[in-house]
């Protein structure tokens, strides 16, 4: 087993550890600073898969998440829990241990898809391939198990970190799609940053379990 | 012949090494976390004289206890005792290794535990039961996570003997493998947990009322206190050695070749250095849980030892 | 005598009949000594499981198995009317699927059918809520019976079919059925066994978690046996068969010893008892041996069958597809939560019960056993000893049976030692006792428990107040919380109340409504039905001739 393999699988190992722990967490902070170390060991596998496929775009892409999602976006995040106060744990949506065996469940089905529909293709992408999809199917179950918006964006954000972690382990993906799609997560945080001010001015809580109330009356 | 005496004389070299050690761990982890926290921190070699000035003190007999009173604390440390002497610390090959199965180990591990549990319930006194039944609570759920993280290493090494998981992944080049990392997360909380460390229980806590082990033992004193505590001691280094076998199996001596002892003696001092550092860094890093949230832990602890073997099949799958 | 016409009754022994006797005999022996002598049911209960294992026809076997029912619904009735209703329910339905089970020929129709008739009869999930109820109802000696030995006699009839008679169309899907069913036995059972208070209801659960562990074993057998995995198989059958041994030693001793808590104290919840050690040592002494094969700990008889059945578990997930290994990963799991609540309920039993400060008078004032049942414990607890240290030769006494389930089974040796371990204690012990000896100071002195920094309790109170101290209910508490009522609902009842009585209560009251209407119905709606009736017949004869 050649060094760059291994390495480049103990980072998605790390990074579904990160996602599946996610899911254990109730504190934002703790969940915020889990979506930190995935994005940093993100970057450092893409800079790893620069560095073993002597990709410069891969480089720039482990670059821009380091940037991006290492700091700017936890550092924003952080700032949002403070501003609203939101030190305490945020609500459930499912109990925890039932919302883990989903994720296990999901993590199960990811590997079951994704070990006979690779059979052609070659050996050492296709764990990563169970990896990545695992990282994202965590994202949305984490997005759908929490209350909370900020606790969904982080979902959100999480799936992400799964679809470039597929993107890096691909040789020959082009540079500009990953350069895009990390363009509109940061447009798309943006706004949803702004729209959770909105919605806290009119509703005084981040909890959406009201909002999902007044949909119900309307109908 | 000569091959026989010499696995006797390293299985001797490692039990007494082992009880002579197992305070002087407790010294060092209490002596960095101090030190860590910017204290000064007590001597290395204070458990010696807490265990010693114990011995000299009178026992009391509280009242209100059976005379299975002097029995549990006893059995919970010659239950820690036998497992000490039967999981490897600085060789391999040793004389009990043939009976160190995992299973019996866990097993082992329960006995100690119901000892401690029952001892906790013999005066009737409310903190004792508190502590027992949060005991049994850890218990469970440290249980089931410790036999699927098994499970793992059963795959990798086809065995389930300390001894034979020890020989085989010092032999193969393992690599870096995705499922052992999740199942080294997961050992790490469990071996926590059951350690009766920082984030389910605090091993420097007196009297709160969220204690765990220290409850179980408030009405006893003098020797059985020693007994006790001595328990403890042996409980921290069976764990660092189960993890230190099995995760850090590098330079172990072979039983069967006296050249190779002084290298695997001195490199096991070192891993149980550098696994105290690690769990005082942890511990000075961490609040101490609510006694609810445990089960999520280990429950987290539980489903990572069953994604280690899922990805175990992975692996195998793609011949990697 | 009786039998099929032109057949006659015959009987067979061989080497399972042989074992499942051996299994009955001491607990037989025990149960009359504990005061079963006089009563005649017992004896034709006896002879109905005697009967049930050496029968050599499908109709003998049928016989003696429905005999064993009545008995034991009469001697179940003589404690308690309800419970013995629903057992009887029980044992009809499960007469009801095992008699067209014996005649039918070797399928997986029939594999079903005796699965559930011996599955409901031994108290297997789903099928398992009648047995907490009627195990606790009769005299000590029966319950001890029944949980020792009648449970046994139901798993008899599905290892005879399931390996032997019904072997030509065996399937691996049969044995997984017996592991989902043996898994959720063992989860369920273990963890009502934590929240009872009743010690006898406490102790039928805890049946429940190792009939689950019993059939675990054979399904991993069974799987391994349709699929020509002779390790596999030999090491489940060892793991059921040692596990059915060793509980019908240890469970009937705690029952008789529930028994005699009972006859001492008049009560058998645990928020009533305490420090019986003190009153009752020689019981204590016994229970605690029956706890330490109840929780399965090592040097105890109840350790190799599990260490057996985990190293059976962990050995067939190393083979089969991703599905296998998530399912054997999560049975590990599942076990490993069994054996930890088991524990958790033993150690409820001693500490709550026979530690601690008396909780009432009676318990208090209790006094040691009688001569009768002591001795039958005493005898129990003595074959408990070749057990707990002699597995491995008694597996080797039971290769002739794993022969005959299985004839190509490898029995691979077994590497839990329990002399060598106690070997190793024993050093230990001996180098503390001469530190203890060189260095510290000998004797005890009794003082006032400390209690806490609570005051010494009132006079009127001479074991202080109980409700300082915690009850068998405050114990169980925090298993309550974080699994009870996740997995029970919120008050604690059983699933499969829940979810299989409570459809078929329904379903009777609307049969009910539905036969009170017919009965109502006027002389032109009965003509009616008599008419439409005609004219279906008419018609499937109709289509029948002309199709």
């Amino acid at each position: 087993m050649s060094l760059t393999f291994s390495l480049a699988h103990l980072m998605g190992g790390i990074i579904l550890l990160c996602g599946f722990l996610q899911l254990s967490q109730r504190r934002l902070a703790a969940m915020i600073t889990l979506y930190q170390s995935e994005a940093l060991v993100l970057s450092a596998a893409a800079l790893w898969q620069g560095f073993a496929q002597h990709e410069l775009a891969l480089y720039l892409t482990g670059l821009i998440t380091f940037a991006l999602k290492g700091l700017l976006l936890p550092w924003g995040l952080r700032e949002i829990v403070q501003r609203f106060g939101m030190i305490r744990a945020v609500e459930t949506a499912l109990p925890m241990a039932v919302s883990m065996i989903f994720g296990l469940a999901l993590i199960g089905i990811a590997v079951l898809v994704v070990l006979p529909s690779t059979e052609a293709s070659l050996s050492l992408t296709r764990e990563d391939l169970a990896i990545a999809l695992s990282v994202v199917l965590l994202g949305l179950l984490l997005m759908i198990v929490r209350r909370n918006a900020l606790a969904q964006i982080i979902g959100f954000l999480s799936m992400e970190n799964g679809l470039v972690l597929a993107a890096i382990g691909m040789p020959g993906m082009p540079f500009v799609a990953e350069f895009s799609v990390a363009l509109l997560v940061l447009l798309a945080f943006l706004v949803v940053g702004v729209f959770l001010l909105r919605i806290r001015e009119h509703f005084d809580t981040l909890d959406l379990s009201g909002i999902e109330q007044i949909e119900r009356r309307g109908r | 012949m000569l091959g026989f005496t010499l696995a006797f004389i390293a299985t001797c070299l490692h039990v007494a090494l082992c009880f002579a050690v197992a305070p002087l761990l407790i010294g060092t982890t209490n002596k960095l976390r101090a030190w860590l926290l910017g204290r000064r921190g007590p001597p290395l070699l204070l458990p010696y004289w807490h265990l010693a000035k114990l011995l000299r003190k009178s026992t009391v007999l509280p009242d209100t206890a059976t005379d299975l009173f002097t029995f549990w604390p006893l059995g919970a440390m010659l239950a820690m005792a036998v497992s000490v002497m039967l999981i490897p610390g600085y060789s391999t090959g040793l004389l009990t290794g043939p009976a160190a199965d995992a299973i019996t180990i866990v097993g082992l591990f329960a006995l100690a535990r119901a000892a401690t549990m029952l001892g906790g319930l013999e005066t009737g006194a409310g903190f004792g039961g508190a502590g027992a039944a949060r005991e049994a609570l850890f218990g469970i759920f440290a249980e089931g996570a410790l036999l699927v993280l098994l499970l793992a290493f059963a795959l990798l090494a086809r065995t389930t003997n300390i001894d034979g998981i020890a020989n085989d992944f010092r032999a193969a080049h393992l690599g870096i493998s995705v499922s052992l990392g999740f199942a080294l997360a997961a050992m790490l909380a469990v071996a926590l947990t059951e350690a009766g460390r920082i984030p389910t229980d605090n091993p420097s806590g007196h009297l709160e009322l969220a204690m765990v082990h220290e409850a179980m033992a408030l009405d006893y004193s003098g020797r059985l206190l020693a007994l006790l505590d001595y328990a403890g001691a042996l409980r921290l280094l069976a764990w660092m050695n189960l993890i230190g076998t099995i995760f850090l199996p590098f330079g172990m001596a072979r039983a069967g070749d006296v050249l190779s002892w002084p290298l695997g003696l001195v490199l096991w001092a070192l891993k149980l250095a550098v696994m105290a550092v690690a769990l005082c860094l942890f511990e000075v890093s961490r609040a101490k849980m609510r006694v609810f949230r445990v089960p999520e832990f280990l429950g987290a602890a539980l489903l990572l030892g069953m994604l280690a073997s899922v990805f175990l099949f992975v692996a195998a799958r793609i011949g990697a | 005598m009786f039998g099929l016409p032109g057949h006659g009754m015959q009987l067979h022994l061989d080497a399972l009949s042989i074992l499942f006797a051996c299994i009955l005999l001491p607990q037989t022996v025990a149960a009359a000594l504990a005061g079963m002598r006089g009563s005649i049911a017992f004896w034709v209960f006896v002879l109905g499981m005697a009967l049930t294992l050496a029968a050599g026809d499908g109709f003998t076997l049928i016989f003696g198995f429905e005999l064993m029912s009545a008995a034991s619904w009469l001697l179940v009735m003589q404690g308690d009317v309800k419970p013995a209703t629903f057992y009887a329910g029980v044992a009809i339905f499960s007469g009801a699927c095992l008699i067209p089970a014996i005649f039918l020929p070797a399928s997986s129709l029939a594999f079903v059918l005796v699965a559930l008739g011996a599955g409901a009869k031994a108290g297997l999930a789903p099928l398992h809520s009648w047995l907490p109820r009627a195990h606790p109802a009769p005299p000590a000696g029966v319950s001890a019976l029944m949980s020792g030995g009648m449970v046994k006699i139901a798993l008899y009839v599905l290892i005879r079919y399931g390996f032997v008679v019904l072997a030509p169309a065996q399937q691996p899907w049969w044995g997984t059925v017996l592991m989902v069913a043996g898994a959720a036995s063992v989860l369920v059972g273990a963890l009502r066994a934590v929240l009872e208070v009743d010690l006898k209801t406490a102790l039928a659960c805890s049946t429940v978690e190792h009939v689950g562990l019993i059939a675990v074993g054979l399904g991993v057998a069974l799987r391994a046996k349709a699929l020509g995995d002779a390790t596999l198989t030999g090491l489940g059958l060892e793991a059921a068969l040692l596990c059915a041994v060793a509980h019908g030693l240890f469970k009937p001793l705690l029952f008789i010893g529930a028994g005699e808590v009972k006859h001492a104290t008049g009560t058998l919840s645990l928020n009533w008892l305490g420090g019986l050690m003190r009153g009752m040592p020689r019981l204590g002494a016994l229970m605690l041996l029956g706890a330490a094969g109840m929780a399965a700990l090592p040097l105890g008889p109840g350790f190799a069958p599990e260490f057996l059945l985990l190293h059976a578990v962990i050995q067939a997930a190393a083979g089969g597809g991703i599905l296998a290994r998530i399912g054997f990963s999560a049975l590990l799991a599942v076990l490993g939560l069994g054996a930890a609540l088991a524990l958790a309920a033993a150690v409820r039993i001693i500490g709550i019960g026979f530690l601690g400060r008396p909780r009432s008078l009676h318990a208090a004032a209790a006094e040691d056993a009688r001569r009768g049942p002591f001795i039958a414990m005493a005898l129990l607890g003595a074959l408990c000893v070749p057990v707990a240290l002699l597995p491995g030769l008694l597996l080797g006494v039971m290769t002739p049976v794993i022969r005959l389930l299985a004839p190509d089974a490898d029995t691979p040796p077994l590497t839990y030692a329990p002399l060598s371990l106690l070997l190793l204690a024993l050093l230990a012990a001996l180098a503390a006792g001469f530190i203890q000896t060189r260095f510290g100071v000998r004797g005890l002195r009794e003082v006032p428990a400390w209690h806490g920094g609570f005051g010494r309790p009132p006079a009127w109170l001479p074991f202080g107040d109980p409700h300082t101290q915690p009850s068998g209910a405050g114990f169980a508490e925090p298993v309550a919380r974080v699994l009870g009522r996740g997995l029970l609902g919120a008050q604690g009842q059983d699933p499969s109340e829940h979810f299989l009585l409570g459809p078929l209560l329904r379903g009777q009251r609307r049969a009910v409504r539905l036969a009170e209407r017919v009965r109502r119905a006027t002389i032109r709606e009965r003509l009616a039905f008599v008419f439409a009736a005609l004219v279906l017949f008419l018609l499937a004869l109709g289509l029948g001739q002309g199709g």
